[in-house]
């Protein structure tokens, strides 16, 4: 639906120039954006352009593109007036989409606290359901959102997407994790031997 | 140039990271590649404009080693971007494996588990390095472990070789202070050996996991020191040249805080009981207490290798132990020391109190009183050769026996019972003072203490039932049905046989 419905919000945009969805659109829109769309006062629905690397222009919101930390930077350093698309090289289009929407739905979310490992580490696996849903993806393009968040400087994003790795190693053996990664076995038999004697602390 | 380009090797992946380059700049990344005419051709991380990069022939990045790529020969029309080597995805290659450490680093500190990360690890070469030096993310995850008391396993069971990592880290760190060097809990006392070689700082917990053999050792043999006597200390204050210790607050053991580098504790240490023992039998004349000590060193070593297999092998025990054994002249330890040893006994009873669940009741508090006779009896009989409380020794006068017993039963029941059971004492309205001063005879509750002066002169006071002490006074003595005054282990030298 998310993806939908930002698709439709975009399209409103960018040919109505800051016109809102109609009442039929808002049926698709889930209650978050709903309710985010309902009070157009209290956010700044100045559009702005990003380029990805495949040379696709997305159009997006400017409160929503700010989410990411490195374009609100280079927005405050270029000025307000920004015409010429921004320029996100390492993300392609779907990618950037993905980012975009997982930035509309959260777009009047709180500012991510302080760094605390600590703190993190209690509710590391602790994931919203619509965040969940949302990184119900295959694992090409689940990185590529990490990556992306990484790039984008998106730190709640790069943690939901983390959390989901992590969730997906989390009670697995070696063998296991390989499989579901695909990673190859670089060790030798001996290599293999010594770490599970030395792991054995951890064991039972 | 030839046709076939191969690619040699990737020396590092790098991510342009948090980094928006410029309208026409891009980033290059170190790669390396062989070509087929033998030279090298390698690239840095750079950052070009889009001149300078047509200069170079760009190939997908590919990560097996050796493996002929066919050279587009279309470059630079179709050459690839950089960016586009990047999120190239590669058929054989993992995504987990293409992201950047940090990223790697990220996920790791969202595993929840020390199991966990050391599972990621233990998949390839890279992640192992890439989390094996992740000091400070070992360093969280072993502080946010469960931590391990000494009844109550839990499912992180922290062994000694990770605290030489986890001092490093809380050096580095500066957060040395008191940790305990196991668990990493704020509360490690600080354990220092006589001979002033190492030290550690160990919580009280973890420090009865550890060394409980040893402990149980101390308890069975109160006067024989049988392992090097550690001072403990409290960390008192903080200077710039170490730490300045208060006063010696208690004595204990500490038999497993050792570097290897240092060369062998094990040996050290267990050159040092051997030597020990021997000393102490030579001033008592008595054989046995050098059997005793051996045989307790035996269970130490191998409980100790048993638990944690880092110091020495059963084998070099062994070897060790016949060496210095034939050296001093001394009894050899008989092979079924290690399955009939007192710890063993001493240990059931232990945990027969420890592990309980539920509120104790008035006869179960005889039952544990007479678990623990039982158990005292057991022990000290193989020490003594006999089984009364009432017998004196000819030699001193006095009954090693009794003050063996008592200080033993003392130490037991106060570990076991007012540690664990005082709450439960109180509610249930038995008075603590029935655990102690249960009958030596019968093991019941409540009995009164009865001068065994009067029967042993110059002796303490011992709880017996009145009808029992009469009876033995009458000259009937009472006999309970466990209770042999008989000897069980012929004596020898220095020890008198009773059968009272």
């Amino acid at each position: 639906m998310g993806l939908s419905a930002s698709r439709q919000i975009e399209t409103t945009a960018i040919s109505g120039h800051l016109a809102f969805p109609t009442t039929a659109q808002l049926h698709h829109i889930n209650l978050p954006v709903f309710r985010q769309l309902s009070t157009p006062t209290a956010v700044n629905m100045t559009n702005m352009k990003l380029l990805s690397s495949d040379n696709v222009e997305i159009s997006v919101e400017k409160d929503v593109a700010e989410r990411s930390v490195l374009i609100k930077n280079m927005l405050e350093d270029v000025g307000e007036t920004m015409d010429a698309p921004i320029p996100i090289p390492n993300v392609n289009e779907a990618v950037l989409r993905k980012v975009i929407e997982w930035c509309e739905h959260h777009r009047n979310d709180p500012p991510p606290p302080a760094d605390d490992d600590s703190d993190s580490r209690k509710k590391s696996t602790d994931i919203e359901e619509w965040d969940q849903k949302f990184m119900q993806v295959d694992q090409e393009m689940l990185f590529e959102i990490i990556l992306a968040a990484n790039y984008l400087d998106i730190k709640p994003l790069l943690d939901v997407g983390c959390k989901t790795v992590a969730n997906m190693i989390k009670g697995k053996s070696p063998e296991e994790i390989r499989k579901t990664f695909n990673i190859q076995n670089d060790f030798t038999p001996e290599e293999e031997d010594q770490i599970r004697r030395e792991n054995e602390w951890a064991e039972e | 140039m030839s046709s076939v380009i191969t690619p040699r090797a990737v020396i590092r992946y790098s991510y342009p990271h948090n980094s928006l380059l410029a309208p026409g700049y891009h980033h290059l990344f170190v790669l390396e590649f062989c070509r087929g005419d033998g030279s090298i051709f390698s690239m840095n991380i750079q950052t070009k404009t889009e001149a300078d990069i047509t200069n170079y022939e760009w190939i997908p990045l590919c990560t097996v080693e050796n493996q002929p790529l066919p050279k587009n020969d279309d470059a630079p029309d179709n050459k690839v971007a950089p960016t586009a080597v990047v999120v190239a995805a590669n058929p054989g290659r993992s995504p987990l494996s293409c992201v950047p450490p940090e990223i790697l680093l990220k996920i790791e500190t969202h595993l929840p588990s020390p199991q966990d990360t050391l599972a990621l690890a233990a998949t390839c070469r890279s992640f192992r390095d890439a989390l094996y030096n992740n000091d400070y993310g070992w360093w969280l995850k072993l502080r946010a472990a469960p931590h391990t008391t000494a009844e109550n396993k839990t499912e992180f069971q922290p062994r000694i070789g990770w605290s030489g990592i986890a001092i490093n880290i809380l050096q580095m760190r500066g957060e040395w202070s008191n940790s305990c060097t196991v668990c990493l809990s704020s509360y490690g006392v600080c354990y220092l050996n006589n001979a002033g070689i190492f030290f550690a700082f160990i919580c009280n917990n973890c420090i009865h996991k550890l060394y409980m053999p040893l402990r149980q050792a101390q308890d069975l043999f109160p006067e024989v020191p049988l392992a090097p006597t550690l001072v403990t200390h409290k960390v008192e204050r903080r200077s710039t040249t170490g730490y300045t210790y208060a006063p010696m607050v208690r004595r204990s053991c500490l038999f497993k805080i050792t570097r290897t580098d240092i060369g062998n504790p094990a040996q050290y240490n267990a050159r040092r009981l051997v030597k020990q023992a021997h000393d102490y039998a030579f001033l008592t004349q008595c054989r046995r207490y050098i059997d005793m000590a051996l045989q307790s060193l035996w269970e130490i070593y191998t409980n100790d290798y048993q638990s944690y297999h880092c110091i020495i092998t059963p084998k070099e025990i062994y070897d060790f132990f016949n060496a210095e054994i034939e050296k001093h002249g001394l009894a050899r330890p008989r092979s079924d020391w290690v399955e009939s040893g007192i710890s063993a006994e001493c240990e059931s009873v232990r945990r027969k109190l420890c592990n309980r669940r539920v509120p104790i009741e008035r006869q179960e508090v005889r039952d544990i009183c007479r678990d623990l006779h039982d158990a005292a009896d057991n022990a000290l009989v193989r020490v003594f050769g006999y089984r009364s409380p009432f017998n004196n020794d000819p030699v001193t006068g006095t009954s090693l026996y009794m003050n063996a017993r008592k200080t033993l039963m003392d130490k037991w029941i106060k570990r076991s019972f007012k540690k664990k059971y005082a709450a439960r004492f109180k509610e249930k309205k038995v008075p603590m003072k029935k655990a102690l001063t249960s009958c030596v005879l019968c093991h019941g509750v409540d009995a009164k203490p009865e001068k065994a002066q009067m029967i042993v002169p110059g002796e303490m006071a011992v709880h017996v039932f009145k009808r029992h002490y009469d009876e033995f006074n009458n000259g009937n003595a009472w006999r309970w049905p466990s209770w042999g005054c008989v000897p069980v282990v012929p004596a020898e030298e220095g020890v008198s046989t009773s059968t009272a």
